[in-house]
Parts: structure tokens; sequence; C-alpha cells
């Protein structure tokens, strides 16, 4: 779920300490972190309580009944990783003997 | 566990508790987890043990 608007506090508490961040992560140090939220309904893929995955307006959570009862929460764990990538060049090298070559 | 995440739901400021929608189903869950936590109590939870076992993540 990407969130539209600003991120509170983003210029003048988390900026520059993700800049850093981002500039510290090693490919071969994948960063982990579990996430957790609370959802009101069981959809794995896109919470519809919040509204349609593709809406432009009316997403949210205001949008989510009020109060609904506790057989319907469900906690949502995410496990997460950023992986910076290096760039790759695979060469697959093919060799052939020569009696594959022609088959014989 | 259901103290835990009580404990975590209201330690949660403005910012989050609005990003995690708590307005919506805060009541509801947090009636529900601290009676399943009384519950785990009057069982015989040991509240001190607690902070050693079930780190997260598992």
């Amino acid at each position: 779920m990407v969130d539209s608007g600003d991120v509170p506090g983003f210029k003048e508490k988390l900026e520059k300490g993700m800049m850093n961040f981002f500039r510290r992560v090693k490919p071969e140090s994948p960063v982990l972190r579990n996430n957790y939220f609370l959802q009101v309904d069981d959809d794995v893929a896109w919470s519809h309580s919040i509204g349609d995955e593709d809406a432009v307006d009316g997403l949210g959570w205001f949008t989510a009944e009020k109060n609904k009862a506790i057989q319907h929460h469900h906690f949502r764990s995410e496990r997460q990783s950023l992986r910076r990538q290096v760039v790759l060049l695979n060469s697959v090298a093919l060799f052939l003997a020569g009696s594959e070559l022609t088959g014989q | 566990m259901p103290g835990r995440l009580a404990s975590a739901a209201r330690s949660w400021g403005d910012d989050v508790s609005r990003y995690q929608g708590k307005d919506r189903y805060g009541e509801v869950l947090l009636e529900y987890l601290d009676k399943k936590h009384e519950g785990q109590v009057a069982s015989g939870l040991d509240l001190e043990k607690e902070d050693e076992v079930g780190v997260y993540p598992y």
C-alpha cells in the first residue's frame, strides 16, 4: 500500500537519516524487518475494509466500518527485506565437446 | 501475547494511531485483549517470564 500525501515529519526528522541509511546498505547485507498491522477483514493481498485498491478517493481507515466485532480482526505480520543489487553480467558459457557438435 | 499487543497498541502516538486506524477498531480490540490477558494471568501467567519468551520475530 503506497501512502498518498506527505509522510508526517519526513523533511524535519526522517529525510537525512533515511538518505544516510540507504547509502550505507550493502549488497551482501539485506535489511530485514517485521511490520505488524491490524486489519478488520481477512484479505491477504489488500484489506478491502479501507477501500478499493485502485480507488482514487475514499481510501483510508475512515472508510472502514467502526468497531467491527473481534472475530473480524486479523493481525498481519509482514517480513520485509530490502536488498541493494549490484549490476550483474551473467555469461553462461556452453561448451560442447567435438563429438556432440557433429552428433557422432 | 494479548497483554503485549494491548500494551503496544496503547503506546502508539498520534501519527502511528492514525496510520494504523486505531480509532476504527481500538475499543473492540483492547476490550478483547484485556479480557484475554486477565484470563491468562488468572491461569497463572508469569509476567516476568513473559519478557524473555516469545521474542519477536520467532
